[in-house]
């Protein structure tokens, strides 16, 4: 199997002397190609910025991270830019759209500065995969709050990610139209894509086939 | 529409009133430069063109006085000039001409402030009245002749303003005149009427048969040699005057000039204002980039949040400080381009008003106003732009 993520003693330390959060303290981790996997743990023990690290948005303070292959940890601001427009995809817990977009804009906007060809059919296709031909002009704001989570799948898949992250996807939304997002990224598992979730929502971690769980900075089991 | 450019233009959308005003700005400093910049182009012009039409001609006139207007002198200088010159001497041979005028202002509702300027000539006198009368000048009716004592010519503003055409009358110190030509030379001569120094001289009593006149134009052979006969005319002048003073009338303090100092001041002057104008136009492009600068950063500041997703889902830095970048210029060059418009516009009207100035449009005026809307607009986007970059992808984002 190809191992997508490895890390290797992973450490974050925000802030500084007077004021030191070891946030992570030194995470081995390893997801393989096609993995559905679960990241619980209470709050504060780490999950968000764990997912950060793995996803490209910020360096840690020592340890390796490697992204298919190639190890990040030293990777400069564009490098970082990069990874994250080849190989992730990520997932907000709040959707995190522009508002004075519409969906199909929202789920193009990755890649507004390339414009690679085909853009909007590729977009028109990806929310018509999550059910959402009939919104393509709505705004957000004409939006459920489980359709803009839609919008928000779709927008992660627009770059094809080898990797897609989500932070607390269900954790606005009922449990019914929770549970509609995660079957969604179930379906999108069996496809072959790899995803890592945070989430509080024990339903939600129970259905992944793999659930890891985290408590000061530390795994906890595997 | 590249996407980078219609997602800018969104977020300018986004927040119209803010962009509208910033627009509005530019639009206002740029309108005030083009404004100031073409009015001075055609005021350079125009001031040229009256100075080409004098270089070389040496102007006789009373001391001190301030145009022909105004001055008063002994018609019997020229015989002494001629007596003098053909003596033999240094200047022999380079004066063509000299033409005595009356200068006549004729109070007329149809005048600039309520006065025409009516000048008095020999129709053939050799390169009369600056060139003026020459036949080219006309491009509707004649010229004068030596016969025409009942006729007048006059220039295009001045007929405009009288609203007279080819045939009519005018009514000129009681005197019914019939226009019969009407000239043009883009220079202030254009607001005056001419016509033949015997019927000027009829108007006051101290032009009587000519004993006294306005001024006495001396036309040069070779425009160059003007310096040199304003020297000599000079010291006949001195004798003259020596010999006749009564020391109590002036009209014997006749001073010589030529138009080439005339024109170094003018010049001079025009540079000077051009400048003041070209400065006073850039305060006001600073104050309008002033406003792009506070609109687009506020943008960035109130939209950190976005910015922080877009950077999330792989945009880089760079990208992301080009797009506030484009919003800054859209801002810049949609006020440019309508200040600039608008100001050949208002130019355009306050010339079509002179008597004058006619519109000139410098191309490189055109582009100067151009280029520094959109160096300011450069100026004012850098900023918001590096601080849009500076935003990091998981800003506001940890949950
Ligand atoms: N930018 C930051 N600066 C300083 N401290 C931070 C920063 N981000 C997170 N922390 C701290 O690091 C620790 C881990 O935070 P993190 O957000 O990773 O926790 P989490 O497991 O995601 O919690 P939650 O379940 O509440 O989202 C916390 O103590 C938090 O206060
Ligand atoms: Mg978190």
């Amino acid at each position: 199997m190809t191992e997508i993520i490895g890390t290797k003693d992973l450490r974050m330390v925000y802030g500084n002397e007077d004021l030191r959060v070891e946030a992570l303290r030194g995470i081995d981790l390893s997801i393989e190609q096609g993995e559905l996997t679960s990241l619980v743990g209470p709050s504060g023990s780490g999950k968000s910025t764990l997912l950060h690290l793995i996803g490209a948005m910020m360096t840690p303070t020592s340890g390796e991270i490697n992204i298919l292959g190639q190890s990040i940890q030293s990777f400069n601001r564009l490098q970082l830019a990069r990874v994250r427009r080849e190989n992730i995809g990520f997932i907000f817990q709040n959707f995190a759209l522009v508002p004075h977009l519409s969906a199909l804009e929202n789920v193009m906007l990755p890649l507004y500065p390339i414009n690679p060809p085909n853009l909007e059919e590729r977009a028109t296709l990806l929310l018509e995969k999550v059910g959402l031909e009939q919104r393509l002009d709505h705004n957000p704001s004409q939006l459920s709050g489980g359709e803009r989570q839609r919008v928000a799948v779709a927008r992660a898949l627009i770059n094809d990610p080898s990797l897609v992250l989500g932070d607390e996807i269900t954790g606005n939304l009922d449990s019914t139209t929770g549970k509609d997002i995660f079957d969604l990224i179930e379906s999108l598992n069996k496809e072959g894509m790899t995803i890592l979730l945070v989430t509080h929502d024990m339903s939600v971690a129970d259905s992944c086939r793999r659930k890891i769980s985290m408590q000061d900075g530390r795994l906890l089991l595997d | 529409m590249n996407p980078l450019f219609k997602f800018a233009l969104k977020n300018l959308k986004k927040t119209k009133i803010r962009s509208l005003l910033s627009i509005l700005a530019v639009f206002l400093g740029v309108l005030l430069i083009t404004t100031l910049l073409v009015m001075t182009d055609s005021l350079v012009a125009a001031v040229d063109d009256s100075l080409d039409l004098l270089s070389g001609t040496v102007v006789l006139q009373q001391e001190d006085a301030v145009d022909p207007n105004f001055s008063i002198i002994d018609s019997r200088v020229i015989a002494e000039l001629v007596a003098a010159n053909s003596t033999g001497g240094e200047i022999e041979g380079t004066i063509a001409a000299y033409v005595p005028e009356i200068w006549h202002v004729e109070k007329s509702e149809a005048g600039i402030f309520g006065f025409l300027q009516v000048i008095g000539v020999q129709p053939s006198a050799e390169r009369n009245t600056v060139g003026v009368l020459a036949a080219e000048n006309f491009p509707q009716g004649r010229t004068l002749s030596d016969d025409d004592y009942n006729a007048t010519v006059i220039g295009d503003s001045a007929a405009q303003l009288m609203n007279k055409g080819i045939g009519d009358t005018v009514v000129v110190n009681g005197q019914n005149i019939e226009v019969v030509g009407i000239f043009s030379t883009d220079s202030f001569l254009d607001n005056a009427m001419f016509m033949h120094i015997n019927i000027v001289e009829t108007f006051s009593p101290q032009y009587e048969d000519q004993e006294f006149i306005s001024t006495i134009l001396i036309k040069p052979v070779d425009l160059a040699a003007g310096g040199k006969i304003k020297t000599y005319v000079n010291d006949v002048l001195a004798a003259f005057r020596d010999e006749n003073n009564d020391g109590i009338t002036e009209e014997y303090d006749i001073e010589a000039s030529d138009f080439e100092q005339i024109a170094e001041q003018g010049r001079q002057f025009l540079d000077i204002t051009t400048e003041y104008a070209f400065y006073l136009g850039l305060i006001s492009i600073v104050i309008g980039s002033l406003s792009v600068f506070n609109s687009i950063l506020m943008g960035v500041l109130e939209r950190k949040r976005e910015i922080a997703i877009l950077k999330a889902t792989g945009w880089t830095d760079y990208e992301t400080g080009l797009e506030v970048f484009i919003e800054s210029l859209i801002i810049s060059i949609i006020g440019g381009v309508g200040g600039l418009s608008l100001g050949v516009g208002i130019a355009g009207y306050f010339t079509s008003t002179s008597q004058f100035l006619s519109l000139v449009v410098n191309p490189i005026t055109l582009v100067q106003s151009f280029v520094y809307a959109v160096l300011l607009g450069i100026f004012a986007g850098l900023y918001p732009a590096w601080r849009a970059m500076r935003i990091d992808p998981v800003e506001d984002l940890v949950g």
